[in-house]
């Protein structure tokens, strides 16, 4: 049996590659799958929190589920934006555009 | 009796799935056009809702409503605060839908463009709603969807779509370290309910976790609200949505941030134990210095609006802080977070205005650059006066509804003995009536270009906001008392929960 903490822990390194992630990368994609791993990394901590000795709290797997659900449409529109990004520009570099400075 | 809370969120939902719907019947009959009109309706059905509310709110104190049995489930909560919020956005909602009736006609996709507006409004009503954290998690996101969307609703440029990703990613960001702070919450007390939250946390000891907590929470809803260390996505994406959404997002999107802090901090950590009303003295201050010393350098009219929006979120919470500090007393506390909450009805008030005289401007000219919008003012009387009116309000002008709470704010700070937030804060505020009137003096007093010979006043569904909101901020600024102890009950609703 692996102890709560390795799940805690888990997700908080799942959290720190996810922040890396979007600090570094210069790709529009990458930066979206690093969205995608921050918002994993608070799926596992919620699925982690909700299992204790005396069983699962259903809620908890509830919630991750419809959170699930809600990412996969910011996912989908930050698809879609990146698409008439690459339109415009014909990159996915953010360096090559002219105003987005993070 | 209890579903009337529904109402204000049932009308525009369900309105915003019936304008797609209708728009096609609609065109089949050839009355495209009037697709605008039932979104104007729906809207104020929306505000009619609101306003229906206020006498059950008012004597219940809290309404609380469940979808499922109470210790679990998704439930709705409305006390004095929620309702006060959600009257902001509904104000500003139906101004906004009448101005793009006008402000919008030579685009394309309208029915999306209205079904969205109806989905911002309907979804911001539900993140004050809540009554469980995970509920107003998913409003959130439902919010801010729409509001991405909005952002580069007009895809054909480059500009909408480069700072609706910038704003998507940055935004997304902070919802994500918000669901982490959710999740923290959860492990450590097994609820999300507000009010088991409150009771579970209630005699709690202080210790690291909780300002772990309490930090992420801050970062996540701060994205949204804007404070400076996480506000460069607003300069860009606030100028580069069409003027109606631009005032939306100013006037009340960036507000829930400042509700869901407000909220959730005083809720679930007990301020005489974890006293971090200092650290949000420290970042109001920071936030509104930033925002002044930048604005002041903007040559381009929305951009200088939405700095100066970033201001006004620090003098916001430059008196909600006074409510988080331990040992202000409760007369300070109370007339500090009165005055936030003030300051969010009079901001949404006036800089809705003045982005949408902004927005009238561009619509007759077709450019934001001061140097060429410089005495379009003497062409356009009517909007001219409104923009005249709101930039007096927004530097603080006495009679005016911006001086009533910006002196609630300062006189909050005084009583608590928090003289350097006083002074900083009163600094800051005489420091943005340079930029203030250098607009006043460019679109107003300068002498008008060449090229303007042609402009004439805007058309009559762009001015009947403009007028309705000047009667507002003139009502407000000299018969302030029912303002006031709206604001009063509000704060009261959240300090003593």
């Amino acid at each position: 049996m692996i102890g709560l903490n390795w799940y805690l822990a888990a997700s908080a390194i799942l959290y720190s590659i996810g922040l890396y992630c979007l600090a570094t990368k210069r790709n529009l994609i990458k930066m979206i799958i690093g969205v995608e791993i921050l918002l994993n990394a608070a799926h596992l901590n919620f699925i982690a929190l909700s299992t204790t000795t005396a069983g699962l709290d259903p809620l908890a797997r509830t919630y991750v589920i419809v959170s699930i659900g809600v990412g996969a449409g910011v996912i989908a529109l930050a698809l879609s934006l990146t698409l008439l990004v690459y339109r415009h520009y014909r990159t996915l570099d953010v360096r090559k555009m002219r105003r987005l400075k993070w | 009796m209890m579903q009337e809370i529904l109402y204000p969120l049932l009308i525009p939902f369900l309105g915003a799935i019936a304008i797609p719907l209708l728009s096609i019947i609609l065109r089949k009959m050839g009355i495209e056009r009037a697709r605008d009109y039932i979104a104007a309706v729906i809207a104020l059905g929306n505000i009619v809702s609101v306003v229906n509310l206020y006498q059950t709110v008012s004597t219940q104190g809290t309404i609380t409503f469940y979808l499922f049995e109470p210790p679990t489930g998704a439930c709705l909560r409305v006390d004095m605060l929620s309702w006060f919020m959600s009257l902001v956005f509904s104000n500003l909602g139906f101004l906004v839908t009448i101005y793009s009736i006008a402000y919008m006609e030579k685009d394309t996709g309208l029915d999306k463009y209205y079904a969205l507006l109806l989905a911002l409004i309907g979804g911001m009503n539900l993140v004050v709603y809540a009554g469980d954290l995970f509920t107003l998690f998913v409003a959130w996101e439902l919010m801010s969807l729409s509001s991405y969307t909005l952002v580069s609703f007009r895809k054909e440029t480059w500009e909408p779509v480069e700072a609706g990703f910038k704003y998507l990613i940055m935004s997304a960001f902070g919802s994500a370290t918000l669901l982490y702070a959710i999740s923290l919450l959860y492990g450590l007390t097994g609820t999300l309910n507000f009010e088991a939250l409150h009771q579970a946390l209630l005699s709690t000891e202080a210790n690291p976790s909780l300002y772990i907590i309490i930090g992420m929470l801050v970062i996540g809803f701060g994205v949204k609200a804007s404070i400076v260390p996480l506000h460069t996505w607003l300069p860009d994406a606030h100028p580069a949505a069409p003027s109606s959404i631009s005032a939306m997002l100013s006037g009340v999107v960036i507000k829930t941030g400042v509700y869901g802090i407000l909220r959730i901090l005083l809720l679930a950590f007990p301020v005489t134990v974890l006293d971090y009303g200092t650290i949000i003295a420290v970042f109001a201050v920071l936030t509104m210095t930033v925002g002044n010393i930048m604005a002041l350098l903007q040559e381009d009219i929305k951009r200088l609006l939405a700095y100066s929006s970033i201001v006004n979120i620090g003098y916001i919470f430059a008196g909600l802080s006074v409510g988080m500090m331990n040992g202000v007393g409760e007369a300070a506390a109370t007339i500090g977070v009165a005055g936030g909450l003030l300051h969010i009805l009079n901001h949404s008030i006036m800089k809705g205005m003045l982005f949408l005289c902004a927005g009238a401007f561009i619509h007759e000219l077709g450019t934001r650059n001061l140097d060429e919008l410089r005495g379009i003012g003497r062409k356009m009387p009517v909007t001219a006066f409104c923009f005249f009116m709101g930039c007096l309000a927004i530097a603080g002008v006495p009679g005016l509804n911006g001086f009533v709470s910006k002196f609630m704010i300062i006189w909050g700070a005084v009583k608590g003995k928090q003289l350097v937030l006083a002074a900083l804060t009163l600094i800051n505020s005489a420091f943005s009536v340079a930029y203030y009137l250098r607009l006043i003096h460019i679109i107003i007093f300068a002498e008008p270009r060449k090229e303007m010979e042609h402009i004439r006043e805007a058309p009559l569904p762009i001015l009947i906001p403009l007028v309705i909101l000047t009667i507002q901020i003139l009502f407000i600024g000299i018969w302030w008392e029912p303002a006031v102890e709206i604001a009063e009950k509000a704060a009261e609703a959240v300090l003593k929960m």
